[in-house]
């Protein structure tokens, strides 16, 4: 659901470090929401600004107290792009400052914008038409879907999935508060006082790790993640180390050497990455190197890129080449100085290289490089505003259930007490994009013997 | 031969709770209205348990009064047990609940059909509704003879092909003793509306006589009991104790050992039943642990010596259902009177109707009560109440009264139904309410009975009270607002949860001298202790009085905007959301396909017709 009357924002930018970063500001109190961080060098310039102007100043960032530079274009009326007071604020294109400003304007009060929101907003204003209009937002549908599913998979480690877990846990705690108000008659023994607190706070302490873990995560969400894949022995670590240009990953011949995985940040023609070594392909029964396949497994969903290596000596390489999937993905045939005679055919998605003479390694990069701009253009910002949104209802979802903790602690009443884990509840299936009210009956349903 | 014609402008078929409300609600507005009933002496029957309100129910009670309906006031005259259920939590949880006397309760609706101007009640079996050009212009009854009228409301309750389970005993009939209609059943689906299944149930009755008092507990009710309508100032006739039993693991061993032969499980009835209301032997399957399961002992009137068993409701047969009551303790003796059984009924999926509930596919012809896959007597008593506005509304050229779900549980219920449909019979709970805090029982005169003065159904004796309520508590607010006692301003006193309006009358006099009525006292109250809650429910409500207030016309051509989805258009189509608001809350509909809508409400002329 969406509003058109509030104050919004998102990075206008593209993710990622560049020479300036853009975040747009559209809604009846841009000016008041900005007056909180924003310094102005003429300070009365911009309390009487009645036309588009542009105001440079200073920027106090909550987080570290320090100031960045920063240029305030702001349009105070109706005559903006979207119709209603907006501000554009540059500054340096930087991930991290460019995300302490967002977070500084949600603290504000700011709601992050909706992929489309602006387009919609302009439209409604009259200031692009229908086909414009529709061809952002036609798109968004599919696009705003898979993007919260990148940005939730990029916060990683799993956050999705806890996030389930969690609102499984909401809706049974749900379940029991409701249960405990609409049918009181039927002589059940509903949730007590002291577990009920208990758990509220664990609750929300999850969410707040969650939000932690989401905080570090997102900086390196702004690297694309380059995966290299393989059978054992097939000269990953080896490429590995030939890329990053140190002895990181242990490199031996014998087969499963990369336990763990390895992860090293490099740029490549100006596009940051982060270059991940992953363990072999093998099946295996030992339970240390099961969790290192398994966290493998998790890199590899994640991946950006993925660079399928196989040795140009192996008996598979003919199986592998046909089984190939050039989706997000490069066939690096390693160890091309093993097999010298080897032949094979021109392929963008396929390069020969050896660690050993450095053959190939230079064109692997660029074409790396190549691949990922292509794929970063495409992305465009709607990742960075997702993650925002993702981590702006987590915070919400937080204030509701310490509200909730306190009214528990107070003995308040279980009907306020479900107002503030319903709006928690809501707040998660903003990222997850779940409603509840059949859950929540059916739980009741299932759980309690309903019917006098 | 020519047939009998009579010309009205509302018939209202079937005089159960939701055709009794319904038809006062046409006539007081002013339509003829007939209202037509296979028996007289059956209007307004208690077919399941006898009583009215509990927690969700009785605030729709007080919404039905609030707009000038019947039933709260012939609950405050007939009653014989008043309770407040939830009492112990905060106000936004209570919900008053009162015992009928069945017949009682039967007769004074009745006099009080009889005696509204405008209404004609008249025993007639229905065959069909006539329809043409999609429009109702009559109703065909046996005989045959046909109401002439520009609008029908169809309140069919269990009765369209109605079969009763006892056992492996089939019945036709949509109560005990009584028949079924097939023909209207037929009539419907001609008309190209699509019919569906439910299950309801319904425990065996016993002789109070043979009932063992002693051996079981007490249920008395309240020492002061709260009225259901605003016009009733007291209840003043004297309460009859229920009693409080339960089953045990001799009850549960036999119906393990008999389940093969309750039709629910044998097969022989297919279609789903209420997960809220189980009967007995679902309760005993699904909840295997529970050693035992309470049942409540209801007296069925001050005249009789039948007792309903709240809780056992049983289609298991008549053997079983003996041999279970006398495993009972203080029931060892008891002599059944009517036997339990389950009923299979048609109704008609409610999304095929527009939240005034009238038929999409023929103008005039609205359902209202268990027609609509919903269960209870108060749910069926508010959608009469709507329907039979709307009907008449629509006759008078007059737009129709649509509830918000911020404004009432009526609104609320008409919009689950419209929008979303049912998957079993649908009963209303607190939790299905959003805005909860603000849709108390106290309050739902203030919420309500100025709508239905606008509307034209409520009397003037109603207004003119709520008009003097709210200027007392105008009044009292800006007192409470400006003065102050021991320097402290008098509203920030009363927010104290042990702080009621008499401790602030001792603390100002100015206060005392406002003179408050309790009723207004209650309010004042309420409002500034919940103030902070109240406050953020309301602002929440004005958000989304943004989408709510993108109207979508009627006849919107969603197949013409390239850019929804498929299933979008699909669901969009069939339910023909009046709102935006209302579309977000179809399932399956995205913020997305929301934006692209909005975009073509715009501009309408832009769509690829």
């Amino acid at each position: 659901m969406f509003l058109l009357n509030d104050t919004i924002a998102a990075l206008a930018s593209a993710a990622g470090p560049a020479g300036r970063g853009i975040i747009r500001c559209s809604g009846p109190d841009v000016v008041n929401r900005l007056d909180h961080r924003f310094v102005p060098r003429d300070a009365s310039a911009w309390s009487t600004c009645s036309i588009a102007s542009r105001h440079s100043g200073l920027w106090r960032l909550q987080s570290t107290g320090r100031q960045v530079p920063i240029d305030v274009y702001l349009w105070p009326n109706r005559r903006s792009y979207t119709g209603q007071p907006q501000a554009e604020l540059h500054t340096i294109g930087s991930p991290p400052i460019l995300e302490a400003i967002l977070g500084d304007l949600f603290e504000a009060g700011v709601r992050p914008a909706q992929a489309g929101e602006f387009t919609l907003r302009a439209f409604l204003a009259g200031r692009v038409d229908l086909l414009q209009a529709e061809a952002v937002l036609g798109v968004i549908d599919a696009a705003d879907h898979v993007e919260l599913q990148t940005a939730l998979a990029q916060l990683a480690g799993g956050i999705s999935h806890r996030l389930s877990e969690l609102r499984v846990e909401f809706l049974d705690l749900l379940a029991d508060l409701e249960a405990g108000l609409d049918f009181t008659e039927e002589g059940l023994e509903f949730v007590s006082r002291e577990v009920l607190v208990e758990r509220v706070i664990s609750a929300r302490d999850e969410l707040q790790k969650l939000l932690a873990s989401t905080e570090t995560r997102t900086r390196h969400a702004a690297r694309s993640r380059v995966v290299i894949a393989g059978p054992p022995n097939a000269g990953k670590s080896t490429l590995f180390n030939a890329l990053v240009g140190r002895s990181a990953a242990l490199v031996s011949p014998i087969a499963g050497t990369t336990r763990d995985y390895l992860t090293a940040e490099v740029d490549w023609h100006g596009v940051p990455l982060e270059l991940v070594d992953t363990a072999g392909l093998e099946e295996t029964s030992d339970a240390i190197l099961q969790v290192a396949l398994e966290l493998r497994a998790g890199q590899i969903k994640q991946a950006d890129l993925i660079l399928q290596c196989t040795a140009a000596d192996d008996v598979q390489l003919p199986k592998a080449m046909a089984n190939f999937d050039a989706q997000h993905a490069l066939h690096v045939i390693t160890k091309s100085d093993a097999a010298q005679t080897l032949d094979l055919a021109e392929n963008p998605s396929r390069i020969k290289i050896s660690a050993l003479t450095g053959e190939g390694l230079l064109s692997l990069k660029s074409r790396v490089a190549e691949l990922l701009s292509d794929e970063r253009d495409g992305e465009t910002h709607i990742l960075g505003s997702s993650a925002a949104r993702c981590r702006d209802s987590l915070e919400h979802a937080i204030a509701a259930l310490s509200r909730a903790a306190k009214l528990a602690e107070a003995d308040g009443g279980d009907e306020f007490l479900a107002t503030d884990v319903r709006e928690a509840l809501d707040e998660l299936g903003k990222i997850t994009g779940a409603f509840y009210t059949d859950d929540l009956l059916d739980r009741i349903f299932s759980k309690f013997c309903i019917g006098k | 031969m020519n047939p009998f014609t009579y010309d009205f402008d509302v018939v209202v078929i079937g005089a159960g709770h939701a055709g009794c409300e319904a038809a006062l609600a046409a006539a007081r507005l002013g339509a003829k209205t007939a209202l037509l009933t296979m028996s007289c002496d059956m209007v307004a029957a208690m077919s399941c348990n006898p009583a009215i309100g509990g927690i969700a129910k009785g605030q729709i009670v007080r919404e039905i009064d609030a707009l000038g309906g019947e039933m709260g006031r012939v609950i405050d005259a007939t009653g014989i047990q008043f309770r407040m259920l939830n009492r112990t939590k905060g106000p936004a949880m209570h919900g008053p609940r009162a015992q009928a006397d069945k017949k009682a309760y039967q007769f004074e609706m009745k006099r009080r059909i009889e005696d509204q101007e405008n209404l004609t009640l008249r025993q007639e079996i229905v065959e069909r509704v006539e329809v043409t050009d999609r429009q109702v212009t009559g109703v065909w009854v046996r005989g045959p003879a046909l109401y002439r009228c520009r609008a029908a409301v169809l309140t069919t309750g269990t009765f369209l092909q109605a079969i009763m389970h006892t056992g492996e005993a089939k019945t036709a009939g949509g109560r005990a003793g009584e028949g079924t209609t097939n023909s209207l059943s037929q009539c419907l689906t001609d008309l190209g509306i699509e019919l569906a299944r439910f299950k309801t149930g319904t425990p065996c009755r016993l002789n109070g006589r043979t009932i063992d008092f002693n051996a079981v507990e007490l249920q008395p009710g309240d020492e002061e009991p709260q009225p259901f309508s605003f016009l009733t100032d007291k209840i003043k006739q004297p309460q009859v104790p229920c009693h409080l039993t339960k089953t045990n693991d001799k009850v549960h061993e036999l119906i393990r050992q008999n389940l093969h032969r309750a039709p629910m499980y044998s097969g022989q009835i297919q279609s789903r039943g209420p997960r809220y209301c189980p009967s007995i032997e679902d309760k005993v399957v699904r909840f295997a642990d529970q050693p035992s399961h309470q049942i409540f002992l209801e007296p069925e009137g001050r005249n009789t010596r039948e007792y309903y068993c709240n809780g056992i409701s049983t289609s298991l047969p008549r053997d079983v259902q003996e041999a279970m009551i006398h495993s009972i303790v203080g029931l060892e003796r008891a002599e059944i009177m009517r036997y339990g059984y389950a009923v299979e009924y048609d109704f008609a999926p409610p999304t095929q109707l527009t939240p005034a509930l009238e038929t999409k596919l023929v103008a005039g012809l609205y359902f209202a009560g268990q027609i609509n896959g919903t269960t209870g007597y108060e749910e069926a008593a508010g959608q009469g109440l709507m329907a039979g506005c709307n009907a008449a509304l629509k006759i008078a050229g007059k737009p129709p009264l649509i509830l918000e779900r911020s404004q009432a549980y009526l609104g609320v219920m008409i919009d689950d139904l419209v929008t979303k449909g049912v998957d079993e019979p649908y009963r209303m709970f607190t939790s299905r309410a959003e805005y909860r805090m603000l849709l108390r029982h106290d309050n739902a005169h203030r919420r309500l009975t100025p709508l239905g003065h606008a509307a034209g159904l409520v009397s003037a004796e109603r207004w003119d009270q709520l008009v003097r309520l709210e200027a007392e508590i105008e009044r009292a607010n800006v007192l409470l607002e400006t003065a102050r006692a021991g320097g402290i301003m008098l509203d920030q006193i009363l927010r104290r949860p042990e702080v009621a309006w008499e401790q602030i009358c001792e603390m100002s006099t100015a206060a005392a001298e406002l003179q408050l009525s309790p009723r207004a006292a209650e309010q004042v109250s309420i409002e500034t202790k919940y103030s902070g809650y109240l406050r953020r429910q309301t602002a929440q409500i004005q958000e989304m009085e943004q989408v709510q207030g993108v109207l979508i016309p009627e006849h919107f051509a969603y197949h013409a905007v390239p850019q929804l989805r498929a299933e979008a258009k699909e669901k969009l189509a069939r339910i023909r959301p009046r709102n935006l608001g209302q579309a977000a809350r179809i399932s399956g509909i995205t913020p997305a396909d929301l934006a692209i809508l909005m975009l073509y409400i715009k501009e309408p002329s832009r769509l690829a017709l």
